[in-house]
């Protein structure tokens, strides 16, 4: 059930209850990690991967994001979805339709379910939830991943937050806070879904991992991958860019 | 007619001033990766039409191509030029009267169809049905040509949409119709702008001329129209946002008492929701204040040419869609639309397959039923089987 890879963490699954670590300081790794891939603002264009036991399917995407507040996410291939964009403003998200030039907003259930048919969910794209506000943190021990030393935390959501998730555990480097591995559970405690980070290269002057893997548990032969073709962190991302308008503007 | 001609002098007008202007200024920006863009698909219909007993059999062929070529000349000006072709051959062609007329968009003021052959069996036909350039700067933002004017914000029928009301059962046209029009938008804030749009038509009496409000508040997307459709006053309202995790949208349009006709309302109201496992259900309402209510015996009656006045023929009406993506390849919906007074039922299911990266399967099915002579029964049944090659 658990990859050989991590054998620490499956002997610290089972200590789970006893992860007592200090909260303030796993929060703070946690904020390092999550600002190594977010930045204050950051434009990515990126290849998801879908693949299953017979076939696979690629899809080009660019997105924009500033903080967890404001997102958008624009199709670039295949031809049949090319310009569709989704926007993301607080809490509300809309889907501009190409072919018909029309927004959509999509209800809020839709948040927790597949994005586009890949392992990953609408939330995971856009970032709907902070991991640093919407859960609390602790640190369960240390393990090595690769040569890379490093913490794993225990993220618990907050009991007022509507997440669909039940616990996240997440492996964070030490040395470049680097979010290396992360597994979701859901509230029965059972693994859902499992992200690993490979391929860790520079980019906009970061040392970033470019290649990350999402398998769900039950279904070991499929796994959609978010792979970076480039990411630009930091440039002024006025929230004006964040508008129905540019949805159009974009195509 | 002296009104259409001034429309006309107008538009080219403001065509060539526009062409001249960005002739003049193409050189200054060279931001815009793609000047010249073309996409589209090829798609191949197959038809089945059956009487109410699945006793006779009309069988149509459409071979369709669709070409979107983009203009992006700079930041400021963009345009469009839409090209639908279709070869309609068989059955469907030779038992429908005057089968090139009734493909062609009634809305359109300038005929921009071309039908290149026509014989007892079969059609060619090409139609622009956008065609548009558009500058923008700063808040401004000022489309003229033929285009599509959605100012609707439900799912199947959309009182708000006054310029060009789509037919929901025609589900290959994906694009909708679109008018000849001139658009002007002008963006207050982030999230509220102001647009005022005006249509022309073969008559002039059949213009539609309106402005439009939108903003947001409360996590509400809010709009208000008000304009004239066809001599007529008409006022719009409109909203989409949420009541707990479910969507609620809705819309309102009021058409005032004009010469010998009474004033009329469209209503829709609409909640969808996502369930775990990604079950998706939608459940909508629209009451037409001139619908039918009553049985119809002859069904004839029933008028599916669809205009912003008449969204359906019967008045109180209820759809339930449900759709599901069975996997990332394999998805389908069914809609099930029924009209209480009339009786009148639609049931309307579809499955999608994406064989390859750019290629497409679909089958849809269309069946109706209604109240005739005392006798909830079958009346037409449909299905059809679409390839969809896209680039």
């Amino acid at each position: 059930m658990i990859p050989s890879k991590y054998p620490v963490i499956s002997l610290l699954l089972l200590l789970a209850n006893f992860g007592l670590g200090f909260s303030q300081e796993a929060k703070e790794i946690m904020r390092k990690a999550d600002e190594k891939m977010r930045g204050k603002t950051s434009e990515a264009e990126m290849v998801i991967r879908t693949t299953r036991p017979t076939w696979s399917r690629e899809m080009g995407v660019k997105t924009w994001m500033k903080g967890n507040e404001f997102a958008m996410i624009l199709i670039q291939s295949p031809a049949k979805d090319k310009g569709t964009v989704f926007l993301k403003r607080k809490k509300e998200v809309w889907n501009w339709l190409p072919t018909v030039e029309r927004t959509i907003k999509l209800p809020p259930s839709m948040m927790s379910q597949s994005w586009m048919g890949t392992d990953f969910t609408n939330d995971d794209l856009v970032k709907e939830s902070s991991v640093l506000e919407d859960y609390t943190h602790s640190i369960l021990g240390d393990t090595t991943v690769g040569s890379r030393e490093s913490y794993v935390l225990q993220l618990i959501p907050k009991p007022e937050t509507a997440l669909v998730w039940g616990k996240l555990i997440v492996v964070i480097d030490k040395k470049d806070y680097l979010e290396l591995h992360t597994r979701f559970y859901d509230e029965d405690g059972f693994l859902v879904n499992t992200m690993t980070a490979y391929d860790f290269q520079e980019m906009d002057g970061r040392l970033i991992p470019t290649r990350f893997e999402m398998i769900p548990q039950d279904k070991k032969n499929q796994k959609t991958e978010i792979i970076y073709k480039s990411i630009r962190f930091n440039r002024p991302l006025e929230d004006s860019f964040f508008t129905m308008d540019q949805m159009r503007k974009l195509n | 007619m002296a009104d259409v001609g001034c429309f006309q002098r107008i538009f080219i007008f403001f065509s060539l001033f526009l062409l001249l202007q960005n002739s003049l200024f193409a050189q200054s920006e060279t931001e815009r990766p793609k000047k010249l863009e073309l996409r589209g698909y090829v798609k191949d219909l197959q038809s089945l039409t059956f009487d109410k007993n699945f006793d006779s059999l009309i069988t149509g062929n459409l071979i369709h191509n669709r070409m979107n070529l983009r203009w992006n000349p700079s930041q400021k000006f963009k345009g469009a030029a839409e090209f639908r072709t279709r070869l309609f051959w068989g059955e469907e062609v030779k038992y429908t009267p005057e089968f090139s007329a009734a493909i062609r968009n009634s809305n359109e003021w300038i005929n921009a169809s071309v039908t290149w052959f026509e014989t007892e069996s079969m059609v060619m036909q090409t139609y622009i049905d956008r065609f548009w350039l558009e500058y923008q700067h700063q808040n401004w933002e000022i489309r003229l040509g033929r285009q599509r004017i959605n100012w609707g914000i439900a799912t199947i029928w959309n009182p708000n949409d006054i310029f060009n009301t789509y037919n929901f059962l025609d589900f290959d046209y994906e694009e909708r119709p679109g008018r000849d029009a001139v658009k002007v938008r002008y963006r207050l804030s982030q999230t509220s702008s102001i647009e005022l749009a005006a249509s022309a038509a073969d008559e002039s009496n059949k213009a539609v001329a309106a402005i439009k409000y939108n903003f947001n508040r409360s996590t509400y997307d809010f709009q208000f129209s008000g304009g004239v459709y066809h001599e007529i006053l008409t006022l719009g309202t409109g909203w989409s946002g949420s009541i707990g995790q479910a969507g609620f949208k809705g819309e309102l349009q009021y058409f005032a008492p004009h010469q010998d006709t009474t004033s009329q309302i469209n209503l829709v109201l609409e909640s969808d929701y996502v369930f775990e496992k990604g079950w998706y259900v939608n459940l909508g309402f629209l009451f037409n204040s001139k619908g039918m209510d009553d049985p119809v015996e002859n069904l004839s009656l029933f008028n599916f040419q669809l205009s912003p006045q008449n969204l359906m023929p019967t008045k109180w009406n209820g759809v339930f869609t449900t759709a599901k993506q069975f996997t990332p390849l394999l998805s389908g919906q069914v809609a099930v639309i029924y009209a209480p007074g009339t009786r009148l039922m639609l049931v309307l299911p579809s499955v999608q397959y994406n064989l390859s990266t750019n290629l497409d399967v679909d089958f849809t099915w269309q069946s109706f039923y209604a109240e005739q002579y005392q006798d909830f029964q079958g009346v037409i049944h449909r299905g059809y089987l679409r390839m969809k090659w896209s680039f």
